[in-house]
This record gives C-alpha cells, structure tokens and sequence, in this order.
C-alpha cells in the first residue's frame, strides 16, 4: 500500500449474504480491499465467486433477498455503508462518485430515449446543469469516448448504434459527472476482442489523463495483464490473492491463481503446454465452512488446510490466504526449472538439427 | 502502446432506419397503409369538426321547440325530420357530438391518467403497495361500469360531470392493470437498473425511462375506450341519468326516439348509427395503433 497516497476506495471486511430459505449464501464473504485514485485495479475469478456483488454491495445496490451484513466501504473517507441505500448523498456517490460500465451495451440503453439525452440526464441529476448545457456535455463526451459526428449522433436512437458504440455511450454515461472511480463490471465481456481492445485501451488512456481510479472486473486475465496496475484474485467469495500485476502473473502464490494460469494458453509459450484444467466445481456458497474454501480442489491441501480456519491473506503488498504458501511456491520454481531445462534441450536439438551434416537431395 | 481514438469507418454504427419508428412521422405512414384506418380517421376528422363548429354547421337552434312541426319525417327544411317537441333532430345530433366527444374524450383522460398512475407505482414498488392497490382493482373491476354509474349517479344525480367521474373510475381498472404488466416487464430491464446504478431517484426513473417505455399499449387502450366510454354514457343517458334533459346527448336521443320507432324511426336510428359509426372509427384506429406500435406484430399485419 502505497502511504503517500490515500485510497479513493478502501473496502475492509465487507460481507454480502443473501437470505434464502434454507440459509445465508455468503456471495462475499469478508473481503478487504482499496483502490487508489489513478489507479486500475482488476477482480478476478470465475463465475459466481463475487466480484460482481462485491461492487454492488459497495453502492449499497445487492438485489434482495441480498444484504450487506458487515463491513466498512469508506470512499473518499465517507462510510457509504452508513447512508440509506436511496437516501440522497448515496444517490450523489452512484453516477456522480462513482461511474458505472454494465456488462450488456445491448439492453441497458432506454431504447426510446436518443443517446444524447440520456447521458445528459444522469448530468442534470448530478450536477445540476440546464438541458442545454447538459447536451453540450454529453456532445463532448461522446467526442472524447471516441464517437464520430458526436454532435449528430447524440440525436440517434440506441438502436442505431452497434453494440461496440454502444459501449461507448455507456462509457460516456460513467464519465458525465467526472467521477473519481469507475467500475467496469465485465464492461467488454459481450464484444468482440478487436472492439474490446479498442474500448479498453480507450478507457485506460481516459483514465490516465482524467487520474480516476478504474476497477475492472472480468474473468479474462488476458485482459488483467495488459491493462491492470494490481489484482485481486477472488475465490468463492473470498479475496485469495493480491498483488501487482507482474507479481500475481510471475510469481502467483495461491494454488488457486497457479490452478488459473495454468489452465490460460499463452502464446508466447513455446513449448506445447497441456492446458490443465482445475478438478472439482466451486464449493455451495450455501453455509460455507470456516475453512480454505479452495481447500477440495487443492492439489496441496494437507491435514492443517482441512482443520484450520480460514486463511487471512498475510498482508503486504503481494498476498495470498493459504497456509501452504510454500509447497505451492515449491511446485512453482520446480516447473520454471523444468521448463528452463526443456527450453534448453529444444535450442540445443535446433542447433544439432542446423548442423548435423546431411545431403541435400 | 499506442492510442486508439483512430475511430474510421469500420467502427462506425451501422444505422437502421427501419427496424423501428424514429419518430410520429412513420407511424403515421404504417397506419394510412391501410384503407379502413384512413377512413376512420376522415370520419372522426370530420365528427371532430362538426362537433367544433356546431354553433354553424346546425341548421337550427337544438333546443328550439316547434310544436307546429312535431315528430316530422325527413325533408328539405329537417333533412333528418323533427322529434316531438319539433326540434331538428340533425341539429341536435350535431351538437350532441359535442358531448359525445367530451365525455369520451374526458373519461379516457381520467381513466388513463389515474390508472397509469397506480399502474407504475404498482409495478414498479410492488410488495405491498401492489398487493394493496391490485386488490382495490379486482373490487373495482368486479363492479360492471354501467351499474357503477348508475350507483354513482343515484348517489350524486346526474349530469355529464358526474358521468365522466363515473365512466372514468369504472374504465381505470383496465389502464391500471395493462400498465402495471407493462410496468413489471419494463422494470427488470437494465437501462432501469443502470438509471438507479447512475444515481437517478426512483421518482425521476419512473418518469424519464419506465413510462416511455410503457406508453404505446397506453395509447392503444384510450383510443378504443374512448368508443366504449361513448357507448356507456349513451347507456347511462338513455336510462336517464346522462346530461341534464334540454342538453342533446346521443343516448338520450336515442332514449327518447325509441317510443315513436315504428312512426318516425329517423328519430332514434340517426342518433344510433352517429354511435355505431363514431365507436366503430375509434375502435379501428385503436386496432390500428395497436398493430403498427406493438413491435411484437410488426411485419405481420401490415
């Protein structure tokens, strides 16, 4: 944690349950976590593990039966978890603190309203702009998200835009009212990779020039790497691993994180690598036991793993929450020395292939 | 790395200017696509005007009494005849669309500006609030709008304010229940969502994103009402209980032609066939409306 720096967001010990019939579904499960402002930070982790509900219990907007049980969500030192859901200050941090990018550009545009006017509604609202000048706002807007003829498409439908422009709009809308965070909740996820690319690399650029902070959430670590400054890896409701990018992608030290690379091709992998798949499923959110949650699925897991409550990430900068941090660091050096090896006895076989003496027909 | 916003004329939207109405304009033109709907809308066109400039279109006074010229057939001074009182009954008829249209007009109004009302905020609160407010319907609705008024009527007396409160309560329950399914359906989708996500109350997200959404049935459903509203308070006026006697209202015109129906039927068949051809134009147009605003038959009904 940087200390000259204060975190835009900092979450710590947040606790989301949804209250169904047959018991509490920890969806988030204390998670602790900050952001800083300028910052790109990026949730990773399969379906259904929490990072989407994460965010949402931030902005006090879990659906019911959902319910933020516990926890402190201090945004720019402001407790959010102390407002009423709807009251109007936390209506002030949604849209105007905060900026939001949906998952489906698709749907969550008003079919019936133009582009333009919808953006400029969510600036009226926050920053209390006359409709004129909102307009001007969201002109420029789509300017700088990178729609051309802004000024003429702002009065098109959202019909009339493809799903990537589409995309952009949404953008536009996070960005009206200049927040200080934005949440992209697997903002690319239903666009193509060369639209994807292109929006993300937008945004960061956005981002970086304007110094907000950005949370990307996604399960595609492709994109973690390229475009995150930190990671949080979550598991089953729980943050099992932190660190930088380079770290998280070098050097992970969750079995989870290890269990994730590996089974992620690579194309700068030059051997044929067999992508290996995690065994087992996601344990029942459903009265989830104090213990490791990946602790069934963990090729490490010992007798201690099975009898000891869960595991605290350990702190620092580069963190993780398992007790056998180093069977699995271990394992790691193991496979690098291996593939080292391999690399070796490959050039070596090339060079013998290049020298070897042998008539050309 | 380098910077995108090199945006060419791959990534620009493709636009669609068919697959959906951009403004009023084409929806005019899907609905004179077809015959029947062109003459509705001539025929209320010109009902509309009559009903305007009754004062000099009515060859007559519509109250004047002319004994002298009592329950007279069709000729060239009372095209339509004269009732018993001698009055033209095409005069009469002329100014009787006056009311006609208001009270439908004015009934589809009420009906609708009520009945959206605790539509959206049934829909869109639900929990309790729509338990509480679809019960109150299904009373209302139990209750058929003719025995309604007539119950308000006796209860209040007569008189066309008095029918429109009765016709425009008794009509609600429809606009209620169509609008709080829109409501419902409307309500799960993510632009309503993203609106509270953005920070928009739920008061301005009501009003901005779900009842746009939720209007075109709206629409559809007063266009039809407006005829029944017509026909019940021609009902509620032949049973006596519409506009104050001196008053032409088609009901009560019908009403009181009916006694003389084997000797001078113009007297009450005019009347009826001005209700039969008004409601049946509204009704066309609301079907109309309907096919070309619902999406769902688009291409179908052409």
């Amino acid at each position: 944690m940087t200390a000259a720096t204060k975190p835009v967001l900092a979450v710590r010990d947040l606790r989301t349950y949804f209250r169904t019939r047959t018991g509490d579904v920890k969806a988030v499960d204390g998670v602790s976590y900050h952001v800083n402002p300028g910052e790109i930070v990026a949730f990773v982790g399969e379906s259904g593990c929490g990072k989407s509900v994460t965010q949402y219990s931030t902005l006090q907007l879990v659906p019911p039966p959902g319910e933020v049980v516990g926890g402190e969500v201090l945004f720019e030192g402001l407790n959010l978890l102390d407002l009423k859901p709807y009251s109007p200050q936390m209506r002030a941090v949604r849209g105007g603190g905060i900026g939001v990018v949906f998952q489906e550009p698709m749907t969550s545009l008003n079919p019936v309203m133009t582009v333009g006017k919808q953006i400029a509604e969510s600036i009226r609202v926050h920053l209390k702009l006359s409709r004129a000048d909102a307009m001007s706002r969201s002109i420029d807007l789509l300017t700088r998200v990178g729609i051309p003829d802004a000024a003429q498409r702002a009065r098109a439908y959202p019909h009339e835009f493809s799903g990537g422009m589409r995309q952009r709009v949404m953008i536009a809308m996070a960005l009206a009212c200049d927040p200080r965070l934005i949440i992209a909740d697997e903002a690319t996820t239903a666009l193509d990779v060369t639209t994807e690319a292109q929006l993300l690399e937008m945004i960061r650029d956005v981002v970086r020039e304007t110094e907000t902070a950005l949370i990307l959430v996604t399960h595609n670590l492709g994109i973690v790497a390229r475009y995150a400054d930190r990671v949080y890896v979550m598991y089953a409701g729980d943050i099992v691993e932190s660190g930088t990018t380079s770290e998280i992608f070098e050097n992970p030290k969750h079995p989870y994180t290890l269990g994730l690379l590996s089974a992620m091709p690579r194309i700068d992998d030059p051997h044929e690598r067999q992508l290996e798949p995690i065994p087992g499923v996601p344990p029942n959110l459903l009265d989830k036991p104090d213990r490791c949650p990946f602790m069934p699925r963990c090729p490490f897991a010992t007798a201690t793993c099975e009898t000891s409550p869960k595991p605290l990430l350990e702190g620092g900068e580069h963190s993780a929450a398992c007790y056998e941090v180093d069977r699995s660091q271990s394992l790691l050096r193991a496979q690098r020395e291996l593939r080292e090896q391999r690399a070796e006895l490959a050039a070596r076989s090339v060079v013998n292939d290049l020298t070897a003496p042998g008539g050309m027909p | 790395m380098s910077k995108i916003p090199n945006v060419g004329p791959v990534t620009r939207a493709i636009t669609r200017p068919n697959s959906k109405p951009k403004a009023s304009q084409s929806v005019l033109r899907a609905l004179l696509r077809r015959k029947v709907v062109v003459v509705a809308i001539v025929v209320l066109a010109i009902i509309v005007v009559t009903a305007a400039f009754a004062p000099l279109l009515a060859p007559y006074d519509p109250n004047e009494q002319d004994p002298a010229a009592s329950l007279q057939g069709a000729s060239a001074a009372h095209w339509l005849g004269t009732d018993l009182l001698g009055r033209d009954v095409l005069s009469r008829i002329i100014f009787g669309a006056r009311i006609s249209l208001l009270v439908g007009a004015a009934v589809v109004v009420l009906a609708g500006l009520l009945g959206v009302t605790i539509g959206i905020i049934s829909g869109y609160v639900g929990g309790v609030v729509d338990a509480a407010f679809m019960r109150a319907i299904d009373a209302l609705m139990a209750i058929p709008v003719v025995i309604f008024g007539l119950a308000l009527g006796a209860a209040l007396g007569g008189g066309i304010g008095n029918v429109i409160l009765a016709l425009g309560i008794g009509t609600l329950p429809v606009f209620a229940r169509v609008m709080r399914g829109q409501v419902l359906g409307v309500r799960e989708m993510d632009y309503i969502k993203a609106g509270t996500v953005l920070g928009i109350g739920p008061f301005r997200n009501m009003l901005v994103h779900v009842l746009p959404n939720c209007i075109s049935p709206i629409i559809v459903l007063m266009t039809m009402n407006i005829g029944a509203a017509i026909l019940t308070e021609s009902g509620l006026s032949f049973l006596g209980l519409g506009v104050a006697p001196p008053m032409a209202s088609w009901g009560s015109m019908v009403s009181d032609g009916y006694r003389f129906i084997t000797m001078q039927p113009l007297i009450s068949f005019a009347p009826g066939i001005a209700i039969v051809v008004t409601v049946l134009a509204f009704n066309i147009l609301g079907d109309a409306l309907r096919d070309v605003l619902d999406p769902r038959l688009k291409g179908v009904l052409r």
